[in-house]
């Protein structure tokens, strides 16, 4: 070998040293990261685990409020003997009507009554389907031997139900519930009188 | 910066399964009271808007129904109601009560199929009722409320 090879040769060598240096402090570094993306994931898993914790708790809260809300919003009330009311308040949608209908015929069962009033002074809104349903809960309370009678139709309502192409005629209807318990208490009295 | 075509007061409610009617509805009369419809007005509008929102998802699975005001001669609220499923194939039976899906509805028949009294009660309720459909491509209502 020459002398300039020999030269040649350690400089290579140093050359390669240094390079083994620098992928020793690369993987190092690379380790490092990957160490740190690892505890992110895992960090990031952690808050999930949470999030979903408080998602899931925050499901119930609200399956456990909509079931609260849903007692308090369809009442039956027992206002007199026989006469049963019921205010409704709202939007009735297909679960709540479904629900009311279940209610107001078990307590027609249990208490017996003879009249039901329906009071409609808070409704949100009647479609045609809406009105169906309560057509259909009238008809429901008249199986079981009680009459319905629907109050508190606001002037907009009556207005735009008389379009709807729903019968209403079969329904008793007074002004509010105070002239429907009136209804109802005179008709007690005559009857009992007989 | 907003599309020439939808003007900047203008509700747009995406219906499909799931979205309920009344719901739909409720933001429409919402509109309506901010546009300074009365209360009959409000309660009309309402009651159309639930009735094309429950076609729409029975009939075509999902839809569009716009709520825009128009201040020109005549003040009107302008309801649109697209979607793109079988279409209305015959808007003048369609308006009938009591008929739905080109027929009339017998007692049997499922609640579910509807009341066949949607768009009649559309028609009684609005002052203008433009139906425009293609059978298989979609179907287009535009219903308008003078106020």
């Amino acid at each position: 070998m020459t002398g300039g090879d020999e030269l040649e040769l350690a400089q290579l060598r140093s050359e390669a040293s240094a390079l083994r240096q620098l992928i020793d402090v690369h993987e190092q570094v690379s380790l490092q990261q990957s160490e740190k993306l690892e505890q992110a994931l895992r960090d990031l898993e952690a808050r999930n685990q949470v999030l979903l914790e408080t998602e899931n708790e925050r499901v119930k809260l609200i399956q456990r409020l909509r079931s609260a809300v849903e007692e308090l919003s369809t009442p039956v009330l027992e206002v007199w003997d026989e006469v049963l009311a019921l205010p409704i308040v709202g939007v009735v949608d297909t679960q709540r009507s479904a629900q009311m209908t279940e209610r107001l015929l078990t307590e027609v069962v249990r208490t017996r009554c003879r009249f039901v009033i329906i009071d409609l002074t808070g409704v949100e809104l009647i479609d045609t389907s809406t009105a169906d349903r309560f057509i259909k809960l009238a008809r429901s309370v008249q199986l079981l031997g009680a009459e319905c009678i629907l109050t508190g139709i606001q002037s907009a309502v009556a207005q735009t139900l008389v379009e709807l192409g729903i019968e209403f005629s079969n329904v008793n209807t007074q002004r509010n519930l105070k002239r429907a318990l009136q209804f109802c208490m005179r008709a007690l009295a005559t009857n009992s009188q007989k | 910066m907003s599309d020439a075509a939808t003007p900047l007061d203008m509700l747009v409610l995406e219906c499909e399964p799931g979205t309920h009617r009344l719901s739909v509805a409720t933001q429409a009369m919402r509109f309506a009271e901010r546009a300074g419809v009365s209360r009959l007005g409000r309660w009309k509008l309402g009651i159309t808007v639930a009735e094309l929102a429950s076609n729409v998802v029975r009939h075509a699975y999902a839809g569009r129904i716009t709520i825009s005001r128009n201040d020109g001669a005549t003040r009107e609220i302008v309801v649109t109601c697209s979607d793109t499923g079988p279409g209305i194939g015959d808007p003048e039976l369609a308006r009938r009560d009591g008929y739905s899906r080109g027929r009339q509805l017998l007692p049997e028949d499922p609640r579910s199929v509807g009341l066949g009294a949607g768009l009649g009660a559309v028609h009684r309720l609005m002052d203008h009722v433009e139906i425009r459909s293609v059978a298989g491509e979609g179907s287009l209502v535009v219903a308008r409320l003078r106020f």
